[in-house]
């Protein structure tokens, strides 16, 4: 257990002196993936800046370990919504570029390129890679030292599912004894991976509480395919077929099952999101 | 026949005044410079003048009278060191109550103010005014005139250098008074007197004045402009020493450490425009050096005026960084790991600096191959002009090309092609090349090497005060990703 702690108290902050977080106060003190979840332009992304230490607060306070956070940077990996790899470089040099700033060696870059199935990206250059093997190239720079706190801006945003799923998989991993904030606007992703949610509105905390005891109800998912229909779906919108399910964590199972069954997938999205009535 | 004096000569009063009050105003109107730190800069300032002019007073004539230029270049240098930095650090100790450690900039121009805009412009403008107005109604002081001040009655061409290197000299003073007053605020606040020691080494800059006569008004100017770049420079580093990020939990990084990254990444990513870079001057030299022209005269000694063309194509590596790093998120994380927006900064132009130097140096040896197997011996008007101005242009326009590049590029959004400042940026940074072009072309050659020099003076101050600015004004979320 790391035993960290993250204590934010009356945080404003924002861009060039418009507020975009107004009043917000949270602690954590319990290893585990937080979702921080909200509606676009809600602040999220402005409140994993301020937590890095990017935007400072206008007004309140942060502190991780009981520290105010600029002395707390080396605790906490953080990863930005776009995928922060330096253009002109090959994805080792890329690699060992933040191991530098790091401080991580040799052994910890091999073991990262292992953990993340990199090894055979190694010698390209980052402008030949898809945008799904330049986000797992983005997502091993946060592997590279092990951190008491890490901030995750939408790691999963526009990745196939089976990335996304590694993605997630790794995320996990960490969170046994770490705190994780992990921001995004799907549901899907909540029930999956997050143990609490921080729901923001406006700038605002809207809630802050444990995912097991938020009701989920009228949840459905919309699948995208290659072509194949898939079985035992309720209608048919657009592109996507409909699939009903108890809740967020069925969809894992329900993948599962349409690739068992030679459905090729192309994008899953929610279609009904309980959660949307929080930020109504 | 009574000739009056040109009014061209009110050019250096009026320009000195106007970017010596200019900053203060616009740094007082911006809320970053109470009037008191400016009353305290005038209280410095004019006593270290008074102990000067009564020292100097008594003790003067018997340090002439050794006719030793090193006894009295000690001489001045040991007053200004001790008197105009040592007094500037003691009002800055005794006013800490109210003044706050961010006052340094304006302390230093306030000093700088109160020299060039007031003590000595001033007045200068009065008696241009005043003999502009009575010498055509006042033979004798005409003739006093004739015999005290000559210059002033210089043909338009013979003045101007002389305007220029009067201008320079202030421009010199500015930063020096800038240098020693931001380091004596740093020392005062900071308690660590090495920042007072690098002022009061400074200050030592008029061990230089009796030497005037001896090498030369170009010379002369030329090395108090050095001098004052140098602490300049010196500033900048102290207050950028090499630190590893606070709270960083790994080796962090440093202004040095990301610069090296940053040249190594724009040499990759802006090859194309490095290998032109230094194709075109192979070309072009050849071209001098073989093909022959219709008066007969060799081409070569152009060569170094055009250099600094190729220079800011070559340089254009860092840009390209910068754009794309702040695109993509690269900066984020950086400051998520302690980098701050100044490191970030200027990071991008030590690694112009580094690029220019790459081209600079390849393009020099190309010189050298040409005129040797040319067959042509280097003249000391090219010496002139690699020193005057190929030298300093071709790291000025390249760090003036980035800066503006950066500045636009950090106030507006997403923009690409050829309006977007990559695009758009090498057009500015060969405008001084132009420049020079285009007045040396009208001044006639006789005088080009001297606008040359100056456009290049002009050039660099402009850079480093915007530099200053720009480091103050691009706050960390200027770095942070529009998309």
């Amino acid at each position: 257990m790391s035993g960290a702690t993250i204590s934010v108290k009356e945080l404003t902050t924002g861009y060039f002196g418009r507020k975009v977080i107004e009043g917000l106060s949270f602690s954590i003190d319990e290893p585990a993936v937080y979702i921080v979840l909200g509606p676009n332009g809600a602040g999220k992304t402005t409140l994993l800046r301020a937590l890095a230490g990017i935007l400072r607060p206008y007004s309140g306070s942060i502190e991780v370990n009981g520290r105010p956070v600029n002395e707390m940077r080396g605790h906490m990996g953080y990863l930005t919504h776009l995928d922060g790899l330096p253009e002109g470089m090959k994805v080792i040099e890329a690699l060992d570029f933040y191991a530098r700033i790091e401080g991580a060696s040799g052994n910890d870059l091999d073991r990262v390129c292992n953990t993340l199935n990199i090894g055979e990206l190694r010698g390209k250059r980052l402008s030949q890679l898809s945008q799904g093997q330049r986000k797992r190239v983005s997502v091993a720079r946060i592997f590279l030292s092990y951190k008491d706190i890490y901030l995750l801006d939408e790691p999963t945003s526009n990745l196939d599912p089976k990335v996304a799923s590694e993605i997630r998989s790794l995320v996990l991993g960490l969170s046994r004894d770490r705190i994780v904030l992990y921001s995004s606007h799907n549901l899907f992703e909540a029930r999956e991976i997050g143990t609490y949610i921080i729901a923001i509105k406006n700038g605002r905390l809207a809630l802050y509480n444990r995912i097991s005891e938020i009701k989920t109800e009228n949840y459905s998912i919309g699948v995208r395919t290659l072509g194949e229909e898939p079985p035992g779906y309720l209608k048919k919108e657009g592109e996507y077929y409909i699939f009903a399910l108890a809740g967020p964590e069925k969809v894992q199972g329900l993948i599962g099952d349409l690739l068992s069954k030679g459905v090729r997938i192309r994008e899953i999205r929610e279609m009904q999101n309980p959660l949307e009535e929080l930020f109504e | 026949m009574i000739q009056n004096i040109d009014p061209a000569f009110f050019i250096t009063p009026i320009a000195v005044m106007a970017f010596s009050f200019a900053p203060i105003i616009y740094l007082n109107r911006k809320g970053r410079l109470a009037i008191r730190v400016v009353l305290y800069a005038f209280v410095a300032y004019f006593s270290a003048i008074a102990v000067k002019v009564i020292l100097q007073d008594f003790t003067v004539g018997l340090v002439r009278s050794t006719g030793n230029l090193v006894a009295l270049g000690v001489y001045y240098g040991l007053q200004t060191s001790l008197f105009e930095v040592g007094i500037a650090y003691l009002i800055v100790r005794m006013a800490r109550g109210s003044m706050k450690s961010g006052d340094g900039v304006g302390y230093g121009l306030s000093l700088a103010m109160w020299e060039n805009g007031v003590l000595i412009s001033i007045p200068l403008l009065l008696d241009y005014v005043l003999y502009y107005a009575m010498v055509p109604g006042s033979p004798q002081l005409y003739h006093a005139l004739l015999s005290d001040a000559p210059s002033l009655f210089l043909p338009l061409t013979s003045a101007l250098p002389l305007i220029g290197f009067a201008v320079i000299e202030r421009v010199s003073s500015l930063l020096l008074h800038l240098s020693w007053g931001f380091l004596a605020v740093l020392a005062v606040f900071t308690g660590r007197k090495r920042y007072l020691g690098y002022a009061m080494a400074m200050g030592f800059v008029d061990f230089l004045v009796p030497f005037e006569p001896a090498i030369g008004t170009a010379a002369f100017e030329g090395l108090v402009f050095a001098v004052a770049a140098i602490s300049v420079a010196v500033t900048f580093l102290a207050i950028h020493r090499p630190h590893v990020a606070e709270g960083s939990g790994g080796r962090g990084f440093n202004l040095k450490q990301l610069s090296y990254e940053t040249l190594v990444r724009a040499v990759r990513y802006g090859k194309m425009y490095l290998v032109i870079s230094i194709a075109l001057p192979i070309l072009v030299a050849a071209e001098f050096a073989f093909v022959p022209t219709k008066s007969g005269v060799n081409l070569l000694s152009l060569y170094p005026i055009i250099l600094p063309l190729f220079i800011v194509i070559g340089s254009m590596g860092g840009l390209m960084i910068f754009t794309s790093d702040k695109r993509k998120g690269v900066y984020e994380y950086l400051m998520a790991y302690g980098a701050d927006a100044s490191t970030i900064f200027y990071s991008i132009l030590l690694a112009t600096l580094g690029l220019a130097l790459i081209v600079l140096t390849a393009s020099l040896a190309i010189m050298a191959a040409v005129f040797l197997i040319a067959g042509v011996s280097i003249s000391l008007e090219v010496i002139e002009e690699l020193l005057l101005y190929t030298l300093p242009l071709s790291f000025s326009a390249p760090v003036f090309m980035t800066m503006s590049g950066m500045i636009w590029s950090a106030l507006s959004t997403r923009v690409t092609g050829v309006n977007s400042p990559v695009g758009i940026a090498p057009m500015l940074g060969v405008v001084p090349v132009i420049a020079v072009f285009v007045i040396s072309a009208i001044m006639g050659p006789a005088e080009s090497i001297y606008v040359a020099a100056i456009v290049s003076v002009l050039i660099i101050a402009i850079t480093i005060m915007t530099g200053l600015i720009a480091d103050r004004r691009l706050v960390r979320e200027r770095f942070l990703s529009n998309e």
